[in-house]
């Protein structure tokens, strides 16, 4: 099976408007000190819990783990390797942002490993940029890349947003076909979603946020596609599009159902048939890991109803769809007879399509897909 | 409890008001003033018992209270307080309330004149020779105007001058004035004691350990435990238990003698057995004629409820029994609907009625409902000659069977001032109103008379009366019959699939605007789905309206969250949940809302 470790890195030089994920400015450096100290605690522990598994994917994400010296994470990846075996060809992610990468950084990290890189660029539009709250424009993001390019690293992808406050298909569509021009490998497209305690979630739910419609974000959905096909993006998952070879094997792990580990704060752990989420406070973090403990706060076992609705949910969510010998083979029963009323209830509204024993979401069902998840949960 | 019998010492009477002039407040001070209750016992308006009462400030129960009295002549009174609903919706109990006594005080707020419930029910006391006291309440207010509010009492009662009392029950000024007045202008009851028992039922209520409690005003003889006592409606015969009085709170006598105002208990076993208006005598030496004016309850307005949760039906059943148990002018059975699942058909008295047996279902019992749009009884003939009577759109033959249609028609009565005939009228002609009558009652004020379908009055007329009006119309109505009317059914159909639940019936002009306004509102609740959805409005196969609710475009969580998938499923069990709150109907799924869009008018 293998194992992917996710690491989080939950420090930022300021957040931005729409961010709700684990992150804070970046604390003086004896803090970052003993976080990384406390990483490393926890790869140790889950070391002697997972021990054997062969690692396939690390990916290192945050916050904004390129704000932190190369040195940490030299240390973090040593500690890595020391208690687990990693194949030749383990695919390493950092998420680096356009503003906060210099060469000679991007240098070291690539000597250390380091293979892909996943730059938080949303835009290339900077007015939108500067609403968003983010640091950078899109000189830094060309400059990001060219640097990450010389350092030898080929594999990088750029993560945008669509659906901003203001943000009309023209302006959606010139961020893509700028992105094309940077000849990165890999494009994630997000729409926005706003969680309530953020600054623009605030706003909206305040009705000061003029938000584009359903039928609009529809539209940039459909779009993505579109822009980036004619230049050899293949869509392999619902926000996905990579150039062949390069899809990106961590996040798959998650669509996949393949067993990864979270070390760090807030994060997400399937391990065996249990999920589970890191606490999201510092203090708790540290405490549990001081205490030679692992630091969940939730520890959920899976029920097999739910790891099998799981299995539909994520896996319809990739190109490639679900496949029913797979099914049987991971719990002992028939696809069909476990959900064979609603796969052809979707059917017969041409939302999915069967093939073989391949079950997958038609292309526009895509943009609804929540819509079609939903019946199996 | 001792008291001694003196019918001469004895005074029945009750307050007449509008919603909100004072009258609870006057019969807290009332209380407060005799020594009834102590201050502190006084939770605030101690006869209206009911949660939702006080909120709505509207007397739903009448209850009764026993009010010793020391006169300023130095002799003893006992009083008798009988509360009356102040809506039209019980203009029956109204009227069983005040032939249960002798007088009424009439409060009038000093600075908002008469309204026209007032007068319904001042009029009904007089016919039923009730003495009346006029009392001008609230004259500490800044924008009191008592010599203007007494004019206008002197002018439509053709009351004089002398008689009004000014009060203001809030500083309790003028409250033993009227206790005063209640001694000497009002008569004390007549009726002979040895005479064989009558004695009438204005109320009645019900105690989990006592049964079905009658409020009884014995008009003739004596009662008292052990006696053996017949319901002159019915015939059926209790053994008495106990009877007793209000002081407020229950409390044993020995018996109850002409003149006097009680209740008693006799393990009766629900409250359709004591039927307000009805007589109770003794089952051997009966009374040879039942007191006058007895009626059964008619329910004038009905509804379809639902449980939202279809699950929820055991209780709603429960919940009904128990409210009938308090409410015998409740009715209700069985309801299948295609849309909504099982539930109930329930009558009501009238609108306000309703309102408030939905309210109480969800607060007191916790329940939550789909209520259709309310419907009078409308009567068909068929072209084969039957007639019936339905209060279901969806139990109209279909129209090739149908040779004409009638609706209950009332006579309503508006009170307005002058600056607002205008608007008043142009409403009721747009609600299909047959113009009677207008009077000015005085200079500024103005009685409207029309003939207006019942229909009309539950769908939104009294609203827009209300809103046209900035409030300073009032409303009363009384039931005058059946009027031929061209009244159609109008189906929705969503997706192509008839849903029973949104039928209505309305006149054929309306229909169309109707039909209209319907499905535009409900596409605006209905929410976008995999699938377009045509919305539309029909009269037999004739499509008079339609709408569209597009199908939906975008639906994916795409955030990756770093792998917490228990955050994604989460949102997806949430999402999945509001689901199942909606209902199912062919394909669509149509959520709560939706079935109350037929209700009420534009936001």
């Amino acid at each position: 099976m293998g194992l992917g470790i996710y690491v989080h890195i939950p420090f930022c030089i300021k957040k931005c408007n729409y961010c709700d994920y684990v992150s804070f400015p970046l604390p003086n450096d004896k803090r970052v000190a003993e976080y990384i100290m406390a990483l490393k605690k926890e790869i140790r522990l889950w070391a002697k819990a997972a021990h054997g598994d062969l690692v396939e994917t690390i990916y290192i994400g945050g916050g904004t783990p390129s704000l932190l010296s190369p040195r940490y994470i030299q240390s973090i990846l040593r500690a890595i390797k020391r208690n687990f075996n990693l194949v030749r060809d383990t695919e390493i992610t950092i998420e680096a942002n356009p503003c906060t990468i210099s060469g000679p950084d991007v240098k070291q990290l690539a000597e250390l490993g380091i293979n892909r890189v996943s730059l938080g660029v949303q835009a290339m539009d900077n007015k939108l940029l500067r609403e968003m709250g983010r640091m950078h424009d899109a000189d830094h993001v060309n400059n990001a890349v060219s640097v990450v390019k010389k350092a030898g690293i080929k594999n990088i992808n750029t993560d945008l947003i669509y659906g901003l406050p203001g943000q009309t298909l023209d302006q959606w569509g010139e961020t893509l076909e700028n992105i094309i021009l940077l000849g990165v490998k890999h494009v994630s497209a997000y729409g926005l979603t706003l969680e309530d305690d953020t600054p623009w979630g605030r706003k909206m739910s305040q009705g000061h946020l003029l938000l584009p419609g359903q039928d609009l974000c529809g539209e940039m959905y459909d779009s993505i596609d579109r822009a980036l096909t004619p230049y050899g993006f293949e869509q392999y998952e619902i926000s996905s599009f990579s150039k062949p070879g390069f899809q990106c094997k961590h996040n798959l792990r998650y669509w996949l159902r393949k067993p990864y580990i979270g070390i760090g704060l807030g994060a997400a752990s399937l391990y065996g048939s249990c999920r589970y989420v890191n606490h999201w406070e510092m203090y708790a973090y540290l405490r549990a890991l001081n205490e030679d403990r692992l630091p969940s706060a939730e520890k959920e076992e899976l029920s097999l109803e739910q790891e099998m609705a799981e299995f539909m949910f994520l896996g319809l969510r990739t190109s490639k769809g679900v496949n029913a010998a797979d099914f049987e083979k991971n719990f002992g029963k028939e696809l069909g007879i476990i959900y064979g009323r609603e796969i052809n209830h979707f059917k017969e509204l041409g939302f999915l399509v069967e093939n073989n024993e391949n079950i997958r979401l038609s292309h526009r069902a895509f943009a609804v897909a929540n819509e079609i998840f939903l019946s199996f949960v | 409890m001792k008291q001694v019998y003196d019918q001469r010492k004895i005074r029945n009477f009750c307050i007449i008001a509008h919603i909100d002039h004072g009258k609870s407040t006057l019969a807290d001070r009332f209380l407060e003033y005799t020594g009834t209750l102590e201050e502190r016992d006084l939770k605030e308006q101690v006869l209206d018992h009911m949660e939702l009462e006080r909120e709505r400030g509207i007397t739903i129960k009448m209850k009764a209270v026993r009010i010793p009295y020391l006169a300023k002549n130095g002799e003893k009174y006992i009083l008798n307080l009988i509360d009356t609903p102040g809506h039209v919706d019980f203009s029956y109990e109204v009227s069983r309330s005040l032939a249960a006594c002798e007088g009424a005080v009439l409060v009038v707020d000093a600075a908002q004149g008469i309204e026209a419930q007032t007068l319904a029910n001042v009029y009904l006391a007089m016919e039923n020779d009730l003495e009346i006291i006029p009392v001008v309440n609230k004259i500490d207010l800044p924008n009191a105007d008592p010599e203007g509010v007494e004019k206008e009492i002197e002018d439509v009662l053709g009351i004089e001058p002398g008689e009004i009392i000014r009060a203001s029950a809030k500083t309790g000024l003028g409250v033993d004035d009227i206790l005063e007045a209640v001694v000497h202008r009002l008569p004390s009851p007549k009726g002979e004691p040895s005479a064989p028992l009558r004695a009438l039922i204005f109320d009645s209520m019900y105690d989990s350990y006592k049964g079905a409690i009658p409020f009884i005003r014995v008009k003739e003889g004596i009662i008292e435990k052990g006696h053996e006592i017949k319901m002159m409606s019915t015939g059926m015969t209790y053994e008495v238990n106990e009877v007793g009085v209000f002081t407020p709170s229950q409390e044993n006598v020995d018996k109850l003698r002409a003149g006097e105002v009680g209740y008693l208990t006799a393990s009766i076993k629900n409250v359709q057995d004591t039927r307000v208006g009805d007589t109770i005598t003794h089952s051997q030496v009966s009374a040879e004629e039942p007191l006058p004016g007895y009626q059964s309850a008619v329910p004038m307005v009905f509804c379809g409820l639902f449980p939202a949760d279809s699950s929820d039906y055991i209780n709603l059943t429960e919940a009904l029994e128990k409210l009938q148990l308090n409410d015998a002018s409740l009715i209700y059975e069985k309801e299948n609907s295609v849309a909504l699942g099982f539930g109930f058909r329930c009558g009501f008295l009238g609108l306000l009625h309703m309102e408030i047996m939905q309210e109480r279902l969800e607060r007191e019992y916790d329940l939550d409902l789909i209520t259709t749009a309310p419907s009078v009884i409308y009567k068909v003939t068929k072209t084969n000659g039957e007639v019936i009577y339905i209060d279901n759109p969806t139990e109209l033959p279909p129209f090739t069977e149908v040779e004409k249609m009638e609706e209950p028609s009332v006579k309503a009565t508006i009170m307005v001032p002058n600056d607002y005939v205008g608007p008043v009228m142009e409403l009721a002609e747009d609600r299909r109103g047959e113009f009677l009558n207008m009077e000015y009652i005085t200079k500024t004020r103005v009685v409207l008379t029309y003939h207006l379908p019942m229909a009309e009055i539950i769908y939104d007329f009294f609203d827009l009366l209300k809103s046209g009006t900035r409030g300073f119309a009032s409303l009363d109505y009384t039931m005058e019959g059946y009027k031929e009317a061209d009244l159609v059914k109008v189906d929705i159909l969503i997706a192509g699939e008839p849903v029973d639940a949104l039928s209505f019936i309305v006149h054929e002009d309306e229909a169309h605007s109707r039909g209209r306004i319907l499905t535009e509102r409900l596409r605006k609740l209905i929410p976008r789905q995999l699938f377009e959805i045509p919305i539309q409005a029909a009269i037999g196969n004739k499509i008079i309206a339609r709408e569209n609710v597009k199908a939906l475009r975008k639906n994916v969580l795409d955030k990756c969250y770093g792998g917490d998938i228990t955050r994604k499923r989460k949102l997806l069990e949430r999402q999945k949940r509001g689901k199942k709150r909606m209902k199912q109907v062919g394909n669509v799924e149509i959520p709560q809302e939706a079935f109350m869009a037929v209700l009420g008018i534009d936001e």
